[in-house]
C-alpha cells in the first residue's frame, strides 16, 4: 500500500513529462511572428487562439493584406524582452529581419524558425507546407495551396504578351529574379524593367520611362493620401502629358510571397485583358 | 584694360558661362538625345517622349538651377554687406534650414495639397523667422563670431525640428527625405515648381539689387550712411525680405543648398572689388553658374542614387569657409 502510494504520483509525473513535450512539438500554442509576411502566413494557417502576437506592420492597411483582422491580436515590437515575457513556444521570422533579436532569442533557448524569402511563385507551396508543418496545421496548409493553384489556373494562357512596368516611390521597380517579375509573367506581361536594364530591385529615372514607355504602367503605391516626395514622382506632370496607360495595384497585394499573391496575379491578368481589348 | 571694359568683359564672361552651363544642363540626362533632336524637342517637334523629357524634366531643372543659384548668390552678397561679415551666407546663418522647416511643415501635413502656393510662402516665413531670431540673438552690430554661433545654433535646431516633423509625418518615406531638405536636389522637379518658386525669387532679386548704393554707404558705418541720406532700418528690412524671397521659395522646391551664397561673392571680389553695389548682380550670375555646374556634376558622377546638390556645393564651399575663418583669426591676431 505504502509502495503503491509512493509510486503512483511519480508514475503520473513521468507520464506527463514523456507526453507533454511531444504534444508541444506537434502543435505550438503560443506562436509569435516578427515580420509582415510571416504575420500573414501565421494568421492564414494557425488557430486564432494559438497566435500570441503579430508584428506591428500586420495592422498597416498600406502594406498588410490582413490589416482588417490583425487587431484581434496584440502586436509586438520585435523585442526579445516582450517575447520572453509572452513565453512563446515558436517564433516565426524572416531571414535578415530583426537579426539581433532572433540571435538573442535563440541563445536563450527560444525556438525560432526562419521562413525563407520567396522569389518564384512555385516556391510558395513549399513554404506554406513548411510553415504549416511547424504549426501542426498540415491540412489547412494543403487547402491553402489548392486554393492558390485554383486561382492561378483561372488565368488564361497568354496568346499575346504586352509590356508592363511596376513603378514605385522614388522610381523603384522590379526586374528578373523577383517574385513580382514572376507574377507579371504569370499574368501575361513582359516586364519592361528588363528592357530598361533592371534585374532584382532598382530605380529607373523618369526620363528613361518616358523614352521607353511600357504598354501599361503599374503604380505600386504604399498608402494613398499620404504625402512624400518619393511618391510624388508618380504624379510628375510629365506623366499627365503622355498617353501612358496606368493602373494601381496596391503594395499590400504584391509585397509578400504568400498564397494571397494569386489575387494580385488575377487582378493583373484582368488588367492585361482590358488593356489588350482597348488597344 | 580700363575698368569699364574689364567690367563689360567680366559681365559678358559670366553670362556666357551661365548660358553654356544651361545648354549643358539641357543636353545631359539619363537618356541621351542627339543635338538636333534636343533643339527640336525643346521647340516641341519630334518624338513625344523627347519633347516630354526636354520640356517637362530638363527645362524646369535648368531654370530652377539658374533661379535658385541667383537667389543664393545675390542674397549672400547682400547679407555679407549688410552684416559687414564675410562669413554671412543663407545656409551658414540658418536661413535655408529654417526655410526648409517651414516647407516641411506644410508639405507633409498635407496643407500643400489644398493650395500649392503655401509651400513657398511657408518657406519664406521660415527664412524670416530665422533672420529675426538672428537679430534678437546678436543685436544689430553683432560680431562675426556671435553671428556664426547663433547661425550654428539655429541651424541645428532647425535641422532637428525638421527631422522631428519628418518622423511624425504619416508617410514612411518621409524620414528618408531629410536628406533632400538638408542637402537639396533638383532631380525630377517640374514646371509646377518653376511657377511656384521663380516669380517670387525674381521679386527677391529685384528688391536686393536695389540696395547696392545703400550697402556701399553702410560700409562707412551707420552714422555716415544716415548722413548720406540712407535709411539703415529701411535697407535692413529690404534685405531681410529680399533674402526671404530670394532663398525661401528655392528651398521649398529643391531643399537647402549650402555655401553658394558664401562662395560666390568671395570668388568674385578679386575680379570686381569690394563694393557691394558692384557685387550684387555678378553674384547672381555666379550663383546661377555654380548651382548649374554642381547640378551637372551630380548627374555625371556615377553614384548608385544621385548625389545631393548640397554635397557638391559644400565640398567646394566648406573649405573656403574654413580658410576664411583662418584668415579672420590671423587678422585678429595682427590687430591684437
Amino acid at each position: 500500500m505504502s509502495r503503491a502510494f509512493a509510486i503512483g504520483p511519480w508514475a503520473i509525473v513521468l507520464f506527463l513529462i514523456s507526453v507533454a513535450p511531444v504534444g508541444a512539438a506537434e502543435r505550438p500554442h503560443h506562436v509569435t511572428s516578427l515580420n509582415l509576411c510571416t504575420d500573414q502566413l501565421l494568421v492564414a494557417l494557425a488557430d486564432p487562439g494559438d497566435i500570441a502576437s503579430l508584428s506591428p506592420l500586420a495592422g498597416d492597411p498600406g502594406i498588410s493584406g490582413i490589416a482588417a483582422s490583425a487587431d484581434r491580436w496584440p502586436d509586438n515590437r520585435a523585442s526579445a524582452e516582450e517575447i520572453l515575457r509572452e513565453q512563446v513556444d515558436l517564433v516565426l521570422a524572416e531571414p535578415g529581419g530583426a537579426g539581433p533579436t532572433v540571435a538573442l532569442l535563440q541563445r536563450l533557448g527560444v525556438r525560432v524558425e526562419t521562413v525563407p524569402m520567396v522569389d518564384r511563385l512555385e516556391q510558395i507551396a513549399t513554404t506554406v507546407r513548411q510553415v504549416a508543418a511547424w504549426l501542426g496545421q498540415q491540412e489547412r496548409g494543403d487547402a491553402l495551396i489548392r486554393e492558390m493553384e485554383r486561382k492561378l489556373a483561372e488565368i488564361p494562357p497568354p496568346t499575346e504578351r504586352i509590356t508592363a512596368l511596376l513603378y514605385e516611390a522614388n522610381g523603384w521597380t522590379v526586374g528578373k529574379g523577383t517574385l513580382s517579375d514572376d507574377v507579371l509573367n504569370a499574368a501575361g506581361f513582359v516586364n519592361q524593367a528588363e528592357r530598361l536594364g533592371v534585374s532584382g530591385y532598382g530605380a529607373v529615372s523618369l526620363e528613361r520611362v518616358l523614352a521607353d514607355p511600357p504598354d501599361l504602367l503599374i503604380e505600386n503605391r504604399y498608402r494613398v493620401g499620404e504625402i512624400s516626395l518619393a511618391e510624388m514622382l508618380l504624379d510628375h506632370p510629365a506623366f499627365l502629358h503622355t498617353k501612358l496607360r496606368r493602373i494601381n495595384i496596391p503594395d499590400r497585394m504584391l509585397i509578400c510571397g504568400t498564397p494571397s499573391i494569386a489575387d494580385a496575379a488575377l487582378a493583373l491578368a484582368n488588367a492585361k485583358r482590358d488593356e489588350v481589348a482597348a488597344q | 584694360m580700363t575698368r569699364t571694359t574689364r567690367d563689360i568683359a567680366l559681365g559678358l564672361g559670366l553670362v556666357l558661362v551661365v548660358l553654356l552651363l544651361f545648354a549643358a544642363s539641357l543636353a545631359l540626362g539619363p537618356v541621351s538625345l542627339r543635338p538636333g533632336a534636343l533643339v527640336d524637342a525643346l521647340l516641341g517637334k519630334g518624338e513625344t517622349a523627347s519633347i516630354l523629357i526636354m520640356q517637362q524634366i530638363r527645362l524646369p531643372r535648368a531654370i530652377l538651377a539658374v533661379a535658385i543659384g541667383a537667389g543664393l548668390g545675390m542674397s549672400g552678397a547682400a547679407l555679407q554687406g549688410l552684416l559687414r561679415n564675410p562669413l554671412a551666407d543663407p545656409a551658414v546663418i540658418g536661413v535655408s534650414t529654417m526655410a526648409g522647416l517651414g516647407a516641411v511643415l506644410v508639405f507633409y501635413s498635407g496643407l500643400v495639397v489644398m493650395a500649392p502656393v503655401v509651400l513657398p510662402l511657408a518657406a519664406m516665413l521660415g527664412a524670416l523667422v530665422d533672420i529675426i531670431l538672428l537679430f534678437l540673438l546678436c543685436g544689430r552690430h553683432g560680431g562675426t563670431l556671435s553671428l556664426i554661433l547663433a547661425g550654428a545654433g539655429i541651424n541645428s535646431l532647425g535641422a532637428s525640428l525638421t527631422a522631428l516633423a519628418l518622423n511624425l509625418a504619416p508617410s514612411p518615406f518621409a524620414v528618408a527625405e531629410l536628406v533632400f531638405w538638408l542637402l537639396g536636389s533638383l532631380t525630377d522637379r517640374s514646371m509646377e515648381h518653376v511657377w511656384l518658386a521663380v516669380p517670387l525669387i525674381l521679386l527677391g532679386l529685384v528688391l536686393l539689387s536695389r540696395t547696392g548704393r545703400a550697402l556701399d554707404a553702410l560700409l562707412l558705418g551707420d552714422q555716415v550712411a544716415e548722413s548720406l541720406g540712407v535709411s539703415v532700418g529701411r535697407t535692413r528690412a529690404i534685405i531681410v525680405i529680399g533674402t526671404a524671397l530670394a532663398v525661401g521659395p528655392g528651398v521649398a522646391v529643391a531643399g537647402a543648398i549650402g555655401f553658394v551664397g558664401l562662395a560666390v561673392p568671395h570668388l568674385l571680389r578679386p575680379l570686381i572689388g569690394h563694393r557691394p553695389s558692384r557685387l550684387l548682380i555678378p553674384s547672381a550670375f555666379g550663383g546661377a553658374a555654380l548651382v548649374l555646374g554642381a547640378d551637372l556634376l551630380v548627374r555625371v558622377i556615377p553614384t548608385a542614387s544621385e548625389l545631393k546638390l548640397g554635397v557638391v556645393t559644400s565640398l567646394l564651399g566648406a573649405p573656403l569657409f574654413l580658410a576664411l575663418l583662418l584668415r579672420l583669426r590671423r587678422q585678429g591676431e595682427a590687430h591684437a
